[in-house]
């Protein structure tokens, strides 16, 4: 029988995709084959990074407490703000006559750099020369749900694809055995949920694939009790040959498909258990991380850029410190410090930081005014969007580098202002992609991720 | 005809841009030019006489969507596929018309006599099967994006399942589609509105409430107002209104002012959510909008005493363990009971009628706090909740505020930059708003479903062609404007649209009735190398497209073959078997625990599923099903490992694998043979060709060999039946 061309095997995505993409209609795991030496549109500028490791701490953290220092808080701490700062101005909680919070936590100079970083944060302070602080992000929305959207997705709403599925549609995937798009789950869920690593209306195959902390990393990966990998390959073998054999017959390429992804499956179920297994690691490497969830999602973050995976994401929570922020901050970059820095300073080793993007960030920052009880213990921050801090390392970044800042007491940005969209186009130009070429057609437009309404523009100041 | 009143294109004439580059498609729209569009889907579709029959069509019975389809086909020296082999067919069509597999008994009349007529008598009978409704519910429940929780962070539950069942039973009754389409955009409005015609406005109560602590009720309340403008153009108009609501529309004939013109009708509904205490310094959301109780069906009863008794034996666990717990502490302190605090004696003194709350404070009090015992107050907790559920029949519902709330363009889409005041009106590009209809939500529903109205009927044929053949007419069905794809066949789809509203009155079943009668529908799915070569995609229907179930009839499927599936109807939802851990514990989260359904309630239909926005059901999440939080008109047929992994892994499928391995051994014949063969057409519905008997006969062979166990092997046979590419799609 005769087998036509593989494009045939995606009829929907092709008929919705521009014409620049031609046979990129693949999905990820079969884009591999289909990308190689192919040069596209939107692929215009030269890659830095191959891959992304993509933080998202849940909740927002306090910006003013970890990375902006604000003297004139301090010294104006707990005495009324100043109007400008909330007249006129919407808050999720802050009523009333607002006082300001100075930071109680000393700032100090790391490294050749000599960027300043919180005391909460001592082992960031040791990579700090391999950080890109970009102090002047500003969103639009100031509720969690709305603003984690438009933090991966460009938009407010649901059913828009994320950052990484925007990746891997772009990019395919390095790996045979892994799914291109991984995603991690620490401590609470984001309020937004799947809709921050679903594909929305690109192909379901760009999805990103949450692994578990759990025995099973992913969802029914294990053979039922009792049925040995030989029983499985065999069970394999008799429905691909009785799929072939009905190819044979009806010729649709959909069912070489099933067959693939039935043979990947298979391959994932060692692969997975593979890389989640930590004791190949040195006990040096291990001990470097430190214990706990997040620790060993970052090590795993590692292995999976270095098989080869595209996209992995890895989401930490809950930031949300409206109240009790002191005991709250202090247990929080505890746990996410040590392990985040090991990371970096683990992939700088190996020779995988240049080629890998790392991102640190969320939904939005905090506010220089006081929410709550005025007691040290108790005393809070609310959400702020107009200027908020995210960090870069790695892949084609400045190292060592601060770019933009923000006003007297932070509640705005002084100079250089970096819109979302502003960094999603630069992450899209580190890896290679020019984000206005990558589009998707849907609902009448060529979509794509820096949004079809505003310009989107490269921070060209911070690529190395 | 439909009415013959052209619309008004001279906004167009204003409006319009060149259109942008057309989709790579064979049926790329022309370039627009500036000046007056005659875009095509503005037109009110024509009636056209259809082609004159083809001769390569005699003898097929072929019917007039035929007619057009051959004579496209022609024009490319193209031909249909011969007609399905009959016991794929039969299968194809049960599984389009009820999403389960024909039952032994009408595959052995069919096949001893596969006519037309009898094929035709099969579509009718199936059409006025109970199931017929729970198939087709579901692209409408993805249109209507219902769930059962409300999404944004909270994502508590919410009762909206009589809503569902009233889709049903309206599928079933064939209700018109314009009286289905009424009662759900302003039952409510309809004089002496009866209960079930106010249950239906539950369709736009279905939009996300965001019960996040902070969120400005109001501003959620605008974001709702403009969902139901979004869908309702999606469903009605085939239109992407969206954009219009920060700009004036770049490419299809709609203003900014038009689009706040239309959010007027349902700006109307009085609030659902408010501000309502303080707790940690947070102004706490709950839900307030209107809801009606809902008269107890056949069932209910039942069901309610189960989740009562299940609710009371978990409490009698944790009261006797908390009180041994208890007796444990105090053990060697001489004073007893009487050296504990007064409030937790009290609690104590009740014994076995300790409310959970009680059981709760105990727990903490006393620190008696093992991880089984938090768990299963946990539990306790969500079994009250679904006790809760299952008492209380509420739904919400649409009403109209006394006090009519004025509108105003919001610039940019920014809810507070107040523009203009505008009244409620409907896009003046298209068809007029009859002065005889009144301004609110009843005139515009009325509006919608006018037969003047060029959009709704072309919107709704392209839907049903999507389900029945993977693909619209036109392929972007959320688009019939300037920048969606034209139509693969224009005459076809307005020759369709018009015989909905004209001759079908809008009757559903007849509409679907036609379509799976047409030769177009019977033909094979064989795949042609020249056809392929210049049609790659199929737009032009050589072939039967075969494709891929839907998540729900894959399960359902799977759950008859396996002689397990529950067939009762209607209520509240039910929730298959899931890790525990699949509900991760979010920020106000109301509900952390899942509860898998016990005994039959595990077998339901997928229609029944429990919805949760934001951890649905992952094994029809990894088919595509949406998370419902917007409007869906087309799912997504991908082909990926996660699917492999489920149908193989899942417990669920691995249950299903063992009970249909049984069924092979008991109900399947005399020797293996005869039981492979049996198997093979309970799966599939046609008989194994040679080839394929021997390779199931060597699996089990081998496995029975290896095991020693005939089970083992009869549960290869059904596991690997199960996983067939043919299986899960379209034969």
């Amino acid at each position: 029988m005769m087998c036509p061309s593989p494009t045939l095997n995606r009829r929907r995505f092709l008929s919705r995709t521009g014409a620049g993409l031609g046979s990129l209609a693949l999905g990820s795991l079969l884009q591999r084959d289909a990308l190689a030496g192919m040069p596209e549109a939107f692929r215009s500028v030269a890659p830095k990074a191959k891959s992304v490791i993509f933080f998202h701490m849940t909740g927002a953290p306090s910006q003013l407490d970890l990375f902006d220092e604000k003297p004139a808080l301090r010294k104006h701490d707990r005495q009324p703000a100043p109007e400008s700062l909330f007249a006129g101005k919407r808050f999720s909680f802050l009523r009333g006559h607002p006082k300001l919070l100075g930071s109680p936590y000393p700032y100090h100079q790391h490294g050749r750099s000599g960027l300043a970083l919180s005391e909460l944060l001592p082992h960031l302070g040791m990579v700090a020369d391999d950080l890109c602080l970009v102090k002047s992000v500003v969103t639009t929305e100031f509720n969690h749900g709305p603003a984690q959207l438009v933090f991966h997705t460009g938009l407010n709403r649901q059913g828009n694809p994320s950052l990484g599925s925007w990746t891997t549609y772009g990019l395919g995937s390095e790996s045979d055995n892994l799914p291109a798009y991984v995603v991690f789950l620490s401590g609470n869920t984001p309020g937004a949920g799947a809709s921050l690593w679903k594909s929305g209306f690109l192909p379901s195959v760009h999805q990103g694939v949450p692994l578990r902390g759990e025995s099973d990393p992913v969802l029914h990966l294990t053979s039922p009790e009792g049925v040995s990998r030989d029983e499985r390959r065999r069970t394999l073998d008799s429905i691909g040959a009785l799929n072939r054999s009905y190819f044979e017959s009806v010729g649709d390429p959909e069912i070489l498909t099933r067959i693939e992804q039935y043979e990947l499956a298979f391959r994932m179920q060692a692969s997975v258990p593979e890389l989640v297994d930590l004791s190949q690691e040195d006990n040096a490497t291990r001990a470097r991380y430190g214990k706990g969830e997040f620790a060993r999602q970052c090590l795993h973050a590692r292995r999976l850029v270095e098989r080869g995976v595209r996209f992995v994401e890895l989401f930490h929570g809950d930031w949300d410190t409206h109240g009790n922020q002191k005991n709250r901050l202090a247990a929080l970059t505890k746990e996410v410090d040590q392990p985040i820095a090991a990371l970096l300073a683990d992939l700088k080793q190996r020779g995988l930081l240049d080629q890998t993007l790392v991102v640190w960030g969320a939904e939005f920052g905090r506010t220089p005014m006081l929410q709550g009880d005025e007691s040290p213990e108790k005393c809070g921050r609310d959400h702020q969007k107009d200027a908020f801090t995210v960090w870069l390392a790695g892949g084609g970044v400045k190292s060592g580098f601060s770019y933009g800042s923000t006003n007297e007491l932070g509640n705005e940005v002084a100079e250089n202002p970096v819109p979302v969209r502003d960094l999603h186009a630069t992450m899209m130009h580190l890896l290679g992609i020019d984000h206005e070429s990558l589009t998707y057609r849907y609902q009448g437009l060529d979509q794509r991720l820096t949004g079809v309404e505003e310009e989107a523009h490269v921070v060209r100041a911070i690529l190395a | 005809m439909v009415a013959a009143t052209s619309p008004s294109l001279r906004l167009l004439a204003v409006l319009l841009l060149a259109g942008g580059p057309p989709g790579a498609t064979a049926f790329a729209a022309e370039p627009t030019q500036d000046g007056p569009s005659t875009h095509w889907s503005y037109a009110p579709p024509r009636k056209s006489v259809p082609p004159q029959e083809h001769t390569s069509l005699a003898g097929r019975n072929a019917n007039e969507i035929d007619r057009f389809v051959v004579a496209k086909l022609a024009e490319r020296g193209l031909a249909l596929n011969p007609e399905a082999e009959h016991a794929r067919l039969l299968r194809r069509v049960h599984l389009d018309l009820t999403g389960l597999p024909p039952d032994p008994a009408t595959t052995r009349a069919f096949l001893a006599d596969p006519t037309f007529e009898h094929f035709a008598g099969i579509v009718d009978g199936l059409l006025a099967s109970p199931a017929f409704g729970e198939k087709w519910a579901v692209p409408w429940l993805d249109l209507a994006r219902y769930a059962d929780s409300e999404g944004y962070q909270r994502d508590s539950p919410r009762t909206m399942w009589p809503w569902r069942d009233w889709v049903i039973r309206a599928l079933n009754e064939d209700m018109s589609f314009d009286r289905f389409s009424i009662e759900q955009l302003a039952g409510d409005l309809l004089p002496e509105a009866t209960e079930s015609q106010r249950v239906a406005t539950a369709f736009h109560c279905n939009t996300p409430l965001n019960l996040e602590a902070g969120t400005d009720p109001e501003e959620d309340r605008y974001k709702r107002v403009v969902d139901r403008v979004n869908t309702t153009a999606t469903i009605w108009l085939g239109s992407t209104l969206g954009c219009a609501q920060c700009h004036d529309h770049k490419y299809d004939p709609f203003t900014t002012r038009e689009y706040y013109a239309l959010s007027a009708f349902f700006n109307q509904t009085p609030p659902e959510s408010r501000q309502e205490g303080m707790e940690m310094n947070m102004a706490n959301l709950v839900a307030i909008g209107p809801v009606l109780a809902v008269k107890r069906i056949d069932g209910d009863i039942d069901a309610e005493l189960k989740a009562e008794a299940e609710f009371e034996a978990a409490m009698d666990g944790i009261r006797a363990d908390l009180l041994k717990a208890v007796d444990e502490k105090i053990a060697g302190n001489p004073q007893g009971r009487n050296g504990l605090p007064e409030d937790v004696r009290k609690i104590l003194e009740r014994e076995a009628d300790m409310s959970l709350d009680q059981c709760r404070t105990l727990s903490t009090k006393l620190a008696i706090k093992s991880s089984g015992m938090v768990r299963r107050l946990e539990e306790a907790g969500t079994m009250e909740e679904r006790l809760k559920e299952q008492r209380k029949k509420e739904v919400r519902v649409m009403e109209e505020m006394a006090e009519p709330r004025l509108t105003f363009v919001a610039k940019r889409g920014d809810f507070l930059a107040k523009g203009d005041e505008v009244r409620p009106a409907t896009p003046a590009s298209l068809h007029p708003f009859p002065d005889e209809l009144p301004r609110n939500r009843l005139g515009l529903a009325k509006w919608l479903v006018d037969p003047a109205n060029p959009l709704v009927g072309r919107a709704f044929v392209n839907r049903l062609w999507i389900e029945l053949f993977g693909q619209g007419l036109v392929t972007t069905p959320e688009d019939f404007g300037e920048q969606g794809e034209r139509p693969t066949h224009p005459e076809l789809l307005d020759w369709l649209a018009a015989a909905f509203v004209e001759d079908d009155a809008w009757s559903m079943k007849r509409a679907i009735r036609r379509i799976v009668l047409s030769a177009t529908y019977r033909q094979s799915v064989a795949v042609n190398a020249g056809a392929a070569g210049l049609d790659p995609r199929n737009q032009l229907l050589w072939r039967h497209p075969g494709h891929r179930l839907g998540a729900e009839t894959i399960r359902d499927q799977a759950l008859a073959i396996g002689g397990l599936l529950d067939r009762r109807l209607y209520g509240v939802n039910v929730r298959p078997y899931q890790p525990a851990t699949f509900w991760r514990k979010g920020a106000g989260q109301s509900e952390v625990h899942y509860l898998p359904s016990q005994g039959p309630d595990a077998h339901r239909r997928g229609v029944y599923t429990l919805w949760r926005r934001n951890a649905h059901y992952p094994s029809f999440a990894n088919f595509d099903a949406p998370d419902r939080t917007a409007c869906v008109v087309q799912r997504d047929l991908s082909n990926t490992p996660l699917q492999a992994l489920t149908l193989l892994n899942d417990p669920v499928y691995v249950e299903i694998a063992e009970a249909f391995g049984k069924r092979i051994a008991d109900e399947g014949g005399m020797d293996t043979g005869e039981r492979i063969d049996w198997a093979f057409r309970t799966a599939l519905t046609r008989a194994p060709a040679e080839p394929e008997q021997q390779l199931l006969l060597s699996a089990f062979e081998t496995v029975r060999a290896e095991s020693g166990s005939e089970e083992r092997a009869w549960r290869e046979v059904a596991t690997i039946l199960l996983n067939l590419h043919e299986t899960i799609n379209r034969p």
